[in-house]
């Protein structure tokens, strides 16, 4: 009998070893895990996985996005809520339909001009096949820049496919499920395409500054004569992005003698904090590089 | 216990990371975006214990990296050993519901920013050091944010794990 609670503390211990050695190995499965995922999405291997995973929450989020917008417009404007709520206790009843009528009115006008915008630019280029997308969400990270649209594989989309907006480029569709693709923005670390400004004619390469959504267009020749203002274009070369699309224009130059090259730093033409309808452009005529097939062979070198 | 707390990490980490690509950026303050599902991971490790965090820290991470441009797993995996730091840190600390919800929020998440940078960089996602210039009205920001959610989730732990009183 005495020794009876000395066992049950031993299992009790015996427990709290198995206990704790589950609790070890759960952790260090779920680090490898986590390294193996890594791993895995370093080299491609994780897209089908992914585009399994992403496509139910990104159906949600779409239908979250069309709530919020509703909740956003309350937020931006609680004073005009608290005196449209004030009048409408005032008004009759055919006068707060009216009013209500008005609002919807005023939604669709606001898509409307969206659209018109859209249209616009679609038909200054309508040389590029297009499909419209509306943004249904933004990079879960505050040190990415990228947005979720809600057209995927199914509608056409493509890794790698240019994205634009009404005043110029937003950036490259960068990973895709059925329903919702991401887009990395231009402003992202990792982004970089070929430039061009327009007045010069000078090319460069613009890069991504991350945080801040900067700009920096560099490698421009030393000669090249750049002034603030100037129109930063797509050069198309690498064939990634079409040709001429507006990057953004210049605010700020910086040029010594010491270096190569000189730099510009770009403030970008569309607005990417605020972007609700984008194309996302399915098909291009790339830059003609043909010339650089007719190459003389290199000589070998004995 | 465990299994219920794990269904209540994939249902509340999904529901967050909807609304963390959808719903708060239009939230930000000063030009901060809240990150919440990361704070609440932070919160719910200091109200259950290290073990329940890292397991949440694994849910969360993969939610949030499906929707990230940076590198999958990467948020999983920094967000595990946050959680391993500021639990060795809740234990040498005093206990205060106030204080401590707000300390370790705020430096969980520098710690967690800090590493992000540095992940991003050594996997080639071109993040410079300068990023790190937001770092202390993000700790402040985030760490305030800690105490009320440390409120919340305190209410969601009770409800899910009612204490009983010993005769």
């Amino acid at each position: 009998m005495a020794g009876r609670p000395i066992s049950d503390l031993q299992s009790l211990m015996n427990l709290n070893d198995t206990q704790q050695r589950v609790r070890s190995v759960t952790i260090l499965v779920l680090a490898g895990l986590a390294l193996l995922f890594l791993i895995l999405d370093s080299t491609g291997n994780l897209n089908n996985a992914f585009a399994f995973l992403q496509s139910p929450l990104a159906t949600i989020a779409n239908w979250t996005a069309a709530r919020t917008d509703a909740f956003a417009d309350a937020l931006s404007g609680p004073r005009d809520l608290q005196a449209a709520q004030e009048r409408i206790s005032e008004l009759e009843d055919r006068v707060a339909e009216l009013e209500r009528i008005n609002a919807e009115l005023q939604e669709q006008q606001s898509d409307y001009e969206l659209y018109v915008d859209l249209f616009n630019r679609a038909s200054e280029a309508p040389q590029f096949q297009r499909i419209a997308a509306s943004v249904i969400g933004r990079d879960t990270s505050p040190l990415f820049q990228s947005i979720i649209i809600d057209k995927g594989t199914n509608d056409g989309i493509q890794v790698g496919m240019p994205v634009e907006a009404s005043r110029g480029l937003v950036g490259q569709v960068y990973r895709t499920s059925p329903h919702s693709a991401q887009v990395l923005l231009i402003t992202d670390n990792i982004s970089n395409l070929a430039a061009r400004l327009s007045a010069s004619r000078a090319t460069g390469m613009v890069f991504g500054g991350g945080l801040g959504g900067s700009l920096t267009m560099d490698w421009i020749d030393l000669e090249a004569q750049i002034e603030v203002g100037d129109v930063v274009l797509t050069s198309g070369l690498g064939g990634h992005f079409p040709p001429d699309l507006v990057i953004g224009e210049v605010v700020d130059v910086e040029r010594s003698e010491a270096e190569l090259f000189q730099q510009a730093f770009i403030q970008p033409a569309v607005d990417l904090d605020s972007l609700e309808l984008v194309f996302v452009i399915t098909g291009f005529e790339p830059v003609d590089t043909s010339i650089f097939d007719d190459l003389p062979e290199a000589v070998e070198q004995p | 216990m465990m299994i219920r707390s794990v269904y209540v990490a994939v249902l509340l980490m999904a529901l967050l990371t909807v609304l963390q690509i959808s719903l708060f950026p239009y939230l930000t303050v000063a030009g901060i975006l809240p990150q919440v599902a990361i704070v609440t991971i932070l919160v719910w490790a200091q109200l259950r214990d290290t073990y329940e965090g890292l397991i949440w820290a694994f849910i969360g991470g993969f939610f949030l990296d499906l929707f990230s441009s940076g590198p999958m797993g990467a948020t999983a995996l920094i967000l595990m050993v946050v959680i391993l730091l500021i639990g060795r840190l809740q234990k040498m600390l005093p206990e205060n519901r106030y204080l401590l919800p707000i300390l370790l929020s705020g430096l969980g998440f520098a710690v967690y920013f800090i590493l992000s940078v540095g992940l991003g960089r050594v996997a080639g996602y071109g993040l410079g050091w300068r990023a790190l210039s937001t770092l202390p009205q993000l700790t402040l920001f985030h760490g305030l944010l800690g105490l009320p959610l440390y409120w919340l989730l305190y209410s969601l732990d009770r409800a899910l794990y009612p204490r009983q009183i010993e005769s």
